[in-house]
C-alpha cells in the first residue's frame, strides 16, 4: 500500500500534483491538477463544485488521532480497546468501506472472517438493490470509455448527475467527441426520466416525468412495447403518469439508436419496488440487444463503493450483506444488511469504516447503534464519531494517502496523493486492530 | 390528497415566540398526506466536505422544498414549519421553502438527505437491506406561520 507522497519541506512552497484523483463521487475523475502550499489544496483545476469542496476544504483535521470514550487516547490504547470490543461482541458488524480504498477494504473483511462477524458496505443503502437484481437477472454492460466513444442514445433514469455527479456529462456521457460520434452532444440524444424536475432536465433534450412510485410499471409498459405488446393507453396513462405515445415514441429512439444506455440512480432503488425495479430496468436493457446495442450502468455515489463491492465479491463470493457466523460466507440482504442488524436490535458490537449512520440511518438503527460498543473511523468529525466508543481521525485517502479505487464502470484508478497527514490511514488503522484480533483468538498464521 | 388523521400540535416554546404558538394554535389545519423525495442536492454535497456541523449543511438539510401550488393553497411562506409525520409514526419539524417553478408537482415534498429524512424513515427493509428512502407517505401539518 502506497502511504503517502513526500511532504511539501518548505514553508510556503508550491507544489503541483497532476493528474491527482477526486473520490468524491463514484465519477472518480483522474485528471485534476491540484497546486498544494502548506499542507492546503488552494486550487483544483478541472474538478466540479463538489470535487472543489472536497479538495479545497480539506484540511488537516486539528484533533487526536484516537479518541476513546471522546478523551484523548494514544493510538495503541485504541487499537486495543477496539479488537477486544470486536472479539467480546457475539455479533459484531463492520460497515462502510465506500470511501476507503481497496487495500483497507481487504483488511476490513479479514477481519469479519477472523472474528465470525458480518460484513456490510454502503451500498446496501445505495444501489444493494442493483446488486441484487444484477444476481437474477444479469448485468448488461460497458465502461464509460466506451459510453464516451459510442453511446448515441443516453438515458437517465431515477439519477440527478447535474448534482450527484457533475462531471459526469462533460467527462463520460454527453459532451465527450468519440470515436464514433465525433460532433460529441450534437451526435447524442439524451432523455431523462424522474418524478422530480431535476436540475439534470436542462441537460436534457427530453424529460419525462412520471408519476411517483411507477417505475416498475414504466419499465414493464416499455418491456411489452419492445416485444411488439399491444396496451390499453388508458391503464398506461393512469399506471405511469405517461401517455403511450410518449413510451412508443421513447421505444423507437432506443430501437434505432447504435448503442443506448441507461443510467439509474436511486429514484429507483431507494423507492417502493426497489430490486424489482432494477430487474425490470435491466431485463429492458437485455430485451433491447435483440435489436441494437444497449447497456445498462448504476450511477454510484460514493468513490469506491464499487470497489467495495469488488473486494467484498472477490473475499467472501458476495458484494454486500455477508455473515461469517457459521464459519463461511452467507449472503442475505434484508438479513445481514446493516439496516436491519441494528435496526432489530441484533449486532452487539460494531465498527464503522468512513461512514456516517449516525446521520444517515433510520431512528431505529441509529437508536440501537447509541447503544452497542462501536469503533469509528472517519477523516472528519461526525455524529458517528462523536457516539463512538473509540474513534480514529484517519488520513483522506486520496488526498493524504494512495492506494486503488473502482470508478463506477469497475475500472481501477490510481490514487495520487497532495501531502502527508498526521493521522493513520484507515489501512494502518485496521492492519493494527487485525493483529491485535488474532492475538487475541490465538491466530498465528 | 387524502385527508389523515390530525393530532394536537406539539409547542415548541425554545423555538417561536408565545404570540407565534396562539396565532398557529388559531390557524391549526387537518393533516394531509404528501410524498416526500429525499435527494443529493449540491449544497449538501458541499457540506458533506466543508462540514456537517456548518450552517451551510445544516440549512440545507432541514429546509423542505413545497411545490409553489401547495404553498399558496396552504398558506405558507418562506421559513413557516411544518411537521411531517412518517407511517411508522415519526415526527419531524422543518422549515419550509417554496421550489423552483415547475421543480415539483403539487403533493409532491423535496428536502435533501439528512437527519430529518432519516428521522422518517422505517427500520423495516422488506427483505431488500434497504430502508425505502425515496418516495414515503407523509403527513403535513401546518405548524407556524408568519
Ligand atoms: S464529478 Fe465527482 S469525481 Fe469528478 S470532480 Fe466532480 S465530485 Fe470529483
Amino acid at each position: 500500500m502506497v502511504s503517502s507522497t513526500e511532504t511539501v519541506a518548505v514553508p510556503g512552497a508550491l507544489k503541483i500534483v497532476t493528474d491527482a484523483t477526486c473520490t468524491f463521487c463514484g465519477c472518480v475523475c483522474d485528471d485534476i491538477d491540484l497546486t498544494v502550499q502548506d499542507n492546503h489544496i488552494t486550487e483544483a483545476k478541472r474538478a466540479c463544485v463538489l470535487g472543489k469542496a472536497w479538495f479545497l476544504s480539506h484540511s488537516i483535521e486539528d484533533r487526536p488521532s484516537c479518541l476513546i470514550d471522546g478523551k484523548p487516547a494514544t493510538l495503541e490504547a485504541g487499537y486495543d480497546r477496539a479488537a477486544q470490543i470486536l472479539t467480546n461482541g457475539k455479533y459484531p458488524i463492520v460497515y462502510g468501506l465506500s470511501d476507503s480504498p481497496c487495500e483497507a477494504q481487504r483488511v476490513a473483511v479479514s477481519i469479519v472472517d477472523w472474528i465470525n462477524g458480518t460484513i456490510d458496505t454502503t451500498t446496501s443503502v445505495c444501489h444493494g438493490p442493483s446488486g441484487m437484481a444484477f444476481q437474477g437477472v444479469g448485468e448488461v454492460t460497458c465502461s464509460l470509455g466506451e459510453v464516451a466513444n459510442r453511446g448515441d442514445l443516453i438515458i437517465f433514469w431515477g439519477s440527478n448527475p447535474a448534482e450527484s455527479h457533475p462531471r459526469h456529462f462533460t467527462r463520460y456521457s454527453l459532451m465527450p467527441k468519440g470515436m464514433f460520434l465525433p460532433n460529441g452532444r450534437k451526435d447524442r440524444t439524451c432523455v431523462l426520466i424522474d418524478v422530480r424536475k431535476t436540475k439534470s432536465a436542462k441537460a436534457a433534450d427530453q424529460f419525462i416525468q412520471i408519476k411517483p412510485r411507477a417505475d416498475f410499471e414504466a419499465l414493464w409498459a416499455l418491456r411489452a412495447l419492445a416485444k411488439g405488446v399491444e396496451l390499453d393507453p388508458e391503464a398506461v396513462l393512469r399506471d405511469t403518469g405517461v401517455e403511450l405515445s410518449v413510451w412508443q415514441g421513447l421505444m423507437d429512439k432506443m430501437k434505432a439508436a447504435k448503442f443506448g444506455v441507461i443510467f439509474f440512480g436511486m429514484g429507483l432503488t431507494m423507492t417502493r419496488g426497489k430490486h424489482a425495479n432494477t430487474e425490470a430496468l435491466l431485463a429492458l436493457t437485455r430485451d433491447l440487444n435483440a435489436f441494437t446495442r444497449f447497456a445498462a450502468k448504476a450511477n454510484r455515489g460514493h468513490g469506491n463503493v464499487s470497489g467495495a463491492d469488488n473486494v467484498v465479491s472477490w473475499r467472501t463470493g458476495y458484494p454486500f450483506g455477508v455473515n461469517h457466523s457459521r464459519g463461511y460466507p452467507r449472503f442475505n440482504p434484508g438479513e445481514y444488511t446493516t439496516s436491519d442488524t441494528l435496526a432489530n436490535g441484533e449486532a452487539d458490537s460494531a465498527m464503522t469504516i468512513a461512514c456516517d449512520p449516525m446521520a444517515n440511518f433510520s431512528q431505529p438503527a441509529r437508536e440501537h447503534l447509541a447503544k452497542i460498543p462501536f469503533i469509528a473511523l472517519d477523516a472528519k468529525e461526525t455524529p458517528t464519531t462523536r457516539a463512538a466508543a473509540v474513534a480514529f481521525t484517519v488520513a483522506t485517502y486520496g488526498i493524504n494517502t494512495g492506494g486503488t479505487v473502482y470508478r463506477m464502470d469497475d475500472v481501477p484508478i490510481p490514487l495520487r496523493p497532495a501531502f502527508d497527514s498526521p493521522h493513520p490511514s484507515d489501512f494502518e488503522v485496521l492492519t493494527q486492530i487485525e493483529k491485535r484480533v488474532k492475538l487475541i483468538k490465538g491466530i498465528t498464521s | 390528497m387524502n385527508s389523515g388523521m390530525a393530532s394536537g400540535p406539539t409547542l415548541r416554546y425554545d423555538l417561536v415566540t408565545d404570540f407565534r404558538i396562539r396565532y398557529r394554535m388559531s390557524n391549526y389545519r387537518m393533516a394531509e398526506t404528501f410524498i416526500l423525495i429525499p435527494g443529493r442536492t449540491s449544497d449538501q454535497g458541499c457540506g458533506i466536505s466543508e462540514g456537517k456541523f456548518l450552517e451551510k449543511y445544516q440549512r440545507e438539510i432541514n429546509t423542505l422544498m413545497v411545490a409553489v401550488g401547495d404553498m399558496s393553497r396552504l398558506g405558507l411562506a418562506d421559513g413557516d414549519f411544518v411537521r411531517l409525520t412518517s407511517e411508522e409514526g415519526q415526527s419531524v419539524e422543518v422549515a419550509v421553502s417554496t421550489a423552483k417553478k415547475d421543480e415539483l408537482p403539487n403533493g409532491m415534498l423535496f428536502i435533501a438527505y439528512g437527519d430529518i429524512s432519516s428521522r422518517l424513515m422505517g427500520g423495516d427493509t422488506h427483505g431488500s437491506g434497504m430502508p425505502t428512502s425515496k418516495g414515503m407517505d407523509v403527513q403535513l401539518e401546518v405548524v407556524s406561520q408568519g
